[in-house]
């Protein structure tokens, strides 16, 4: 085996043993505080798949993790991270809502122009970060987690200012047109038209990532930065244009969430859905081709915690614990290297062997 | 009423004192990190499980005391969790730290619905407070009196905290190697002294911090638990200590910056301006912070340059 | 035998994992109260000598014997127990903290055993400052001082842990001539307490000045021990600077064309005022290669990084054919024709975990036929990865392996591929076969000639003597930031000579210097 195939290998490996340990760690959670320790453990890896509404509930939930997970392996092969995709996702659900109810548009157009907009609004807010760290070199991790407090707390601003409809009942902008709502495309589920975009997304990002010169240059100079500053690339506009990017596809991912699942702008703060990202993005070694496969695990996770949240008396926060373990465990350099060593260590002898040194 | 009526009253500047505690006590926490060379990310979940244990803690003993034991206890066991896998397992030190954060968040709530059923607040439990107590001489002082005297027993040790930290790190064996693990971790080995061990140290000292901090939120400045409670005063703590040069002063007037930012906040509510922008107010006031110094410090080094 | 050696290493033989030997069966012996001199090039094994006397690094045969007794030195804290103290090249201190503190690090005195007891440090500060007449302020911050002061600080914190044996590692090429002159008086005042010195050094002028004894590493191997006394500073450089082997290298003779690279008055100090480079001026023509001879730290690699664009310059000028690349970025200096092998091939010269392919292309990725419309075209890509793959004997797996996983020979061979395959007008080789396997060395140095011989205008930074004389045509020897000599015609020029322009011993005139830029 190669020593490329073997990272790959070994890659998988900690992925699988961090999934693995995470749901150990679950079911002694369970064990300890569920009255009904054995079915709940059932209900939580089995509840998913009983239904064709759970089903639907699965896929629905991931739709939106694909946009927010693509965006996060673009922004991250820079080696630098962005946390701002929650308040992306927000403003860009928000932007969408404004013309959703806004303007009066034919039903093939609408969509569209909502998806764009908020795309568009949520790439111009990511591109703050990352000009506060090429101008001040100032930290963007503190920096984009400040913005994502403020993107909030603005857009609750606006919505109760100018987008509130008082017949609602609740904090709630006025409803959609009709013409600008995502269809449903698989019947007894919600799930919506958005899937289609997702699965675009997804082969968009994967195609950008690794077939196109920009992304080419995000990727060396996530490797290597001096590597690329010594090959004549630009770093700055490197940095501003995979975070503008990153966050116009999390822009989109909150515009169709809003369009494909609601009738109305009502999220009272920022989705998990950016955070959701970022955990996809770490587990996908941030190639997007795995993103849907982790996005769907995450899913089905949450799913299965919903479940059991109702069924039984274990909250469905039990999630976030699973997802910080493994996010942990497969960023963890020196998880399992003893064996990834040894196995390279086997294969260069092999190779140079080969070559007959 | 208007804003100048609100802020130049002794009231105010005590709400100040009292609204800095939790963010000076994490800030301090956030400096020693720092010095150690480690930008701690995971003060936020220190600060919740810091808080939710406080509570549990003092329900169960029926002491105030022992609840903020338990907020201390709770807090550096993450800190340690957080130290094995950036400091053993090499994991990437921001992820980690999110993922902390979110396990922080997702965890004390399910822990909290748990125990009381419920999942917002935690006033089913009867958790204990802090007192606060008048200091004898200086409250009969005119003004300073009531806005130095009657705060919580918190409050005052995290002002004192600001003197041990202080001493700690400029005047102690241990201070004077975490400043050389940060800074200079080769001509620290190079004296025989481990570096990883001596980072061990500082995230725990950090996590001590940062539980007192959690509990005062908790038992002090409320007197119940309630979900994500910290609403980012983790990273804002960061940002003041970066702000204040990483020095026990610089951070502790940078944390009061952020108190009266955060003090304006819940203040000025009652004026006209729209409770959303009053409620950013500290997250503003941290990135308008961090460009000024960065502004500032890039011009000292362009001065510097142009002087060769 | 062993009368009066307080430190022996007898047959110290060090190879590292990739198998370069660094040491092979060294022996040196140093009298007590002595100062010897350790000198050799850059490569000849001095430093590794003194990791494994300093237990920084294992050796794989030979032994260390202290007053005659065998030792096992196994980390620098039991070298210091030992008393051997070392002052590195690179400050081992704390800018933020105290000189006492500084020097008192890791061993605090203790006050009611848990605070430092700060008066106390400063008093034993003070204590050795006096006794060695090494006069420090015990509570200036160490970031403010100037360098000799800090180095005053690192031999205090040697002493301080009662070293008898002090390795000071090329003290002085951070020092003024003043500072310099200080230290050589507190070292001769060292000696005379007891003291044993041992001094790395290159610069044979201080050498003989200071130092009693001698001893040669020549590519690992000790090429002699002598006493100073009789021994003149040609012969010193003789016995340094030369070559066991001459390797020849097959060419024919050059044929230069118009001037391609002009640099001219080149100047640049460091960040505290320091000249790296003095008005640095010399011309490279079309199809000649001009060496760059020369110790490491004389300005080389700053010059080659300004060349290429990494390094701004303030002043000077450069221009290729005539365009000047001033303000320029370092794509538009590619774009000229420049082409760049830089001086450490995993800083700059590959992104590791990337692909050979991915390595290769990246200074065309954007240009046709290897991108259209956005997207990399993977079979022109390919097929030029295969043509250069066969054409420079790059052993992988395919182009798709990780570079990491390539020896450092076919590493290298990766960066020449794409430096050397766009038929650059400007080559700047910066150590292009330093680390890597006798093979791929002859083969990197056989397609240097062949880019001359295609009308390339190739500087070639070196310190392979066989490599500066062999395969350059004519060379230009930097010392001290200066250009010391240029000698038109490298197949004449003898290792003697080429030494003591190396060292300092020997200075062309300025009329002779300036014939280097061939104004024409």
């Amino acid at each position: 085996m190669s020593v490329k195939q073997i990272e790959k290998v070994m890659d998988a490996a900690k992925t699988a043993a961090a999934v693995l340990l995470s749901f150990a760690a679950t079911i002694l959670l369970i064990c300890l505080v569920s009255s009904t320790p054995w079915q709940t453990v059932k209900d939580f890896f089995l509840g998913p798949f009983q239904t064709t509404r759970r089903i639907g509930n699965v896929i629905e939930m991931a739709i939106p993790i694909c946009f927010t997970g693509c965006g996060i392996c673009i922004m991250y092969s820079t080696g630098h991270i962005n946390m701002g995709s929650s308040g992306y996702f927000y403003i860009g659900g928000l932007a969408a809502s404004i013309v959703a109810y806004g303007l009066l548009l034919p039903s093939g157009l609408h969509p569209v122009v909502c998806i764009l907009a908020g795309g568009l609004v949520a790439a111009l807010i990511a591109a703050i970060p990352a000009v506060l760290f090429s101008a001040w070199g100032i930290n963007e991790v503190v920096s984009s987690l400040m913005l994502n407090y403020i993107w909030v707390y603005l857009g609750t601003w606006i919505l109760r200012t100018f987008m509130l409809d008082s017949a609602a009942g609740f904090n709630a902008s006025k409803a959609f047109q009709e013409t600008a709502k995502l269809s449903r495309i698989i019947s007894g589920t919600r799930v919506h038209s958005g899937l289609i975009l997702a699965v675009v997304v997804v082969l968009f990002s994967w195609l950008f990532l690794k077939k196109t010169k920009w992304g080419y240059q995000i990727r060396m100079m996530g490797m290597n930065s001096k590597f690329s500053v010594y090959s004549g690339m630009g770093v700055t506009g490197i940095l501003l244009s995979s975070q503008m990017l990153g966050g116009f596809l999390a822009g989109i991912g909150g515009a169709c969430e809003v369009l494909g699942m609601y009738t109305r702008f009502e999220w009272a703060a920022a989705p998990t859905t950016g955070f959701d990202g970022i955990m996809v993005a770490a587990i996908a070694y941030r190639n997007p081709a795995l993103v849907p496969v982790a996005a769907l695990f995450l899913a089905y996770v949450r799913v299965g915690a919903d479940v059991i949240s109702r069924t039984s008396d274990v909250p469905s926060e039990i999630v976030s614990i699973i997802q910080a373990l493994i996010i942990m465990l497969v960023g963890a350099q020196m998880f399992l290297s003893g064996i990834r060593h040894k196995q390279i260590v086997k294969a260069s002898v092999r190779q140079l062997a080969k070559e007959g040194k | 009423m208007n804003a100048w009526n609100i802020i130049f009253t002794t009231d105010f500047a005590f709400m100040v004192f009292r609204v800095t505690t939790p963010i000076l006590f994490t800030a301090l926490g956030a400096m020693i990190s720092r010095r150690a060379g480690i930008m701690n990310i995971s003060l936020e979940g220190m600060m919740l499980v810091g808080a939710l244990f406080g509570v549990i803690g003092s329900t169960y003993s029926q002491s105030a005391l022992v609840g903020v034991l338990c907020a201390v206890v709770a807090s550096l066991l993450l800190s340690l969790v957080f130290a094995y896998f950036v400091l053993k397992l090499k994991s990437d030190l921001i992820l980690t730290g999110i993922a902390l954060n979110l396990m922080a968040s997702g965890g004390t709530v399910f822990l909290l619905s748990v125990i009381c059923g419920d999942k917002g607040v935690s006033t089913s439990m009867a958790s204990k407070v802090v007192p606060s107590i008048e200091i004898p001489l200086i409250k009969d002082i005119p003004i300073l009196g009531e806005i130095l005297s009657g705060h919580n027993v918190l409050t005052y040790v995290a002002l004192l905290s600001v003197v041990v930290v202080y001493v700690l790190v400029n005047k102690s064996p241990l201070g004077l190697r975490i400043r050389s693990v940060g800074e200079n971790p080769d001509a620290a080995e190079s004296v025989g002294i481990s570096v990883v061990k001596t980072r061990f140290i500082a995230l725990m000292i950090t996590g001590i911090l940062s539980g007192l901090g959690g509990a005062f939120m908790s038992m002090g400045y409320v007197s119940w638990f309630a979900r994500d409670m910290a609403a980012g005063r983790g990273y804002i703590a960061l940002a003041a200590q970066n702000l204040g040069n990483a020095t026990p002063i610089g951070t502790c007037l940078a944390s009061f910056l952020f108190g009266i930012a955060d003090a304006l906040s819940s203040s000025l509510q009652i004026l006209s301006v729209p409770a959303e922008f009053i409620q950013m107010i500290p997250y503003v006031t941290t990135v308008i912070g961090l460009i000024v110094y960065a502004a500032y410090r890039k011009k000292q080094t362009q001065k510097k340059q142009a002087a060769l | 035998m062993s009368e009066n050696y307080i430190l022996e290493m007898r047959g110290i033989t060090k190879v590292y994992p990739n198998g370069f030997v660094a040491n092979k069966d060294v022996n040196l012996a140093v009298r007590e109260g002595e100062i010897h001199a350790l000198v050799g090039e850059n490569g000849a094994g001095k430093s590794t000598l003194m990791k494994v006397l300093f237990g920084v690094e294992g050796h794989e045969e030979g032994e260390i014997l202290l007053h005659g007794e065998p030792v096992k030195i196994t980390d620098p804290i039991s070298a210091i127990d030992m008393g051997i103290g070392m002052v590195h090249q690179h400050f081992m201190l704390v800018p933020s903290l105290t000189v006492a503190e500084n020097i008192v690090l890791g061993r605090e005195p203790r006050k009611n055993g848990v605070l430092v007891n700060m008066e106390k440090a400063i008093q034993d500060t003070r204590a050795i400052c006096e006794k060695y007449n090494l006069k420090v302020d015990p509570t200036a911050r160490v970031r403010d001082l100037p360098v000799g002061q800090k180095q005053k600080v690192e031999i205090l914190k040697a002493l301080y842990r009662k070293a008898k044996v002090l390795i000071l590692d090329e003290p002085t090429a951070v020092l003024t001539p003043q500072e310099t002159a200080e230290l050589f008086v507190e070292l001769k005042r060292m000696k005379e307490s007891g003291h044993t010195i041992i001094f790395i050094s290159h610069k044979l002028n201080e050498v003989k000045e200071l130092c009693d004894r001698v001893t040669v590493l020549r590519l690992g191997r000790t090429i002699g021990t002598a006493d100073l006394a009789g021994l003149s500073e040609q012969e010193i450089s003789r016995m340094m600077v030369g070559r066991d082997v001459i390797l020849k290298i097959q060419k024919q003779p050059a044929k230069p064309g118009a001037e391609v690279l002009k640099v001219r008055d080149l100047n640049l100090n460091s960040a505290d005022g320091r000249p790296i480079l003095r008005d640095v001026s010399f011309s490279v023509r079309a199809g000649e290669i001009l060496g760059v001879a020369g110790v490491e730290g004389n300005g080389q690699r700053e010059m080659s990084e300004i060349i290429t664009g990494l390094l701004p310059f303030a002043r000077g000028e450069i221009t290729i054919s005539g365009q000047s690349i001033r303000g320029r970025s370092i794509r538009a200096i590619r774009d000229m024709g420049v082409s760049h092998i830089s001086e450490d091939r995993m800083t700059y010269g590959v992104a590791a975990s990337a692909s050979v392919a991915e390595n290769i292309i990246s200074d065309r990725f954007q240009k046709a036929p290897y991108c259209k419309h956005g997207f990399l075209q993977t079979k022109q890509i390919g097929s030029l990865c295969k043509k250069l793959i066969a054409e420079f004997h790059i052993k992988c797996d395919d182009s798709s392996a990780p570079v990491k996983t390539l020896s450092g020979g076919n590493m290298q061979k990766v960066v020449a591929a794409r430096e050397f395959s766009q038929d650059p007008k400007v080559s700047i080789v910066n150590q292009p076969t330093r680390g890597i396997d006798v093979g791929a060395t002859e083969f990197v140095r056989n397609k240097i000639v062949d880019l001359r011989d295609q009308g390339t205008a190739v500087l070639l930074i070196s310190a392979d003597l066989n490599e500066i004389l062999e395969l350059s045509d004519s060379l230009i020897v930097m010392h001290g930031g200066e250009i010391a000599a240029y000698l038109p015609d490298s197949g004449k020029v003898t290792e003697t000579e080429l030494g003591e322009y190396m060292l300092g011993i020997r200075h062309q005139t300025p009329e002779e210097i300036r014939s280097a830029c061939h104004e024409c």
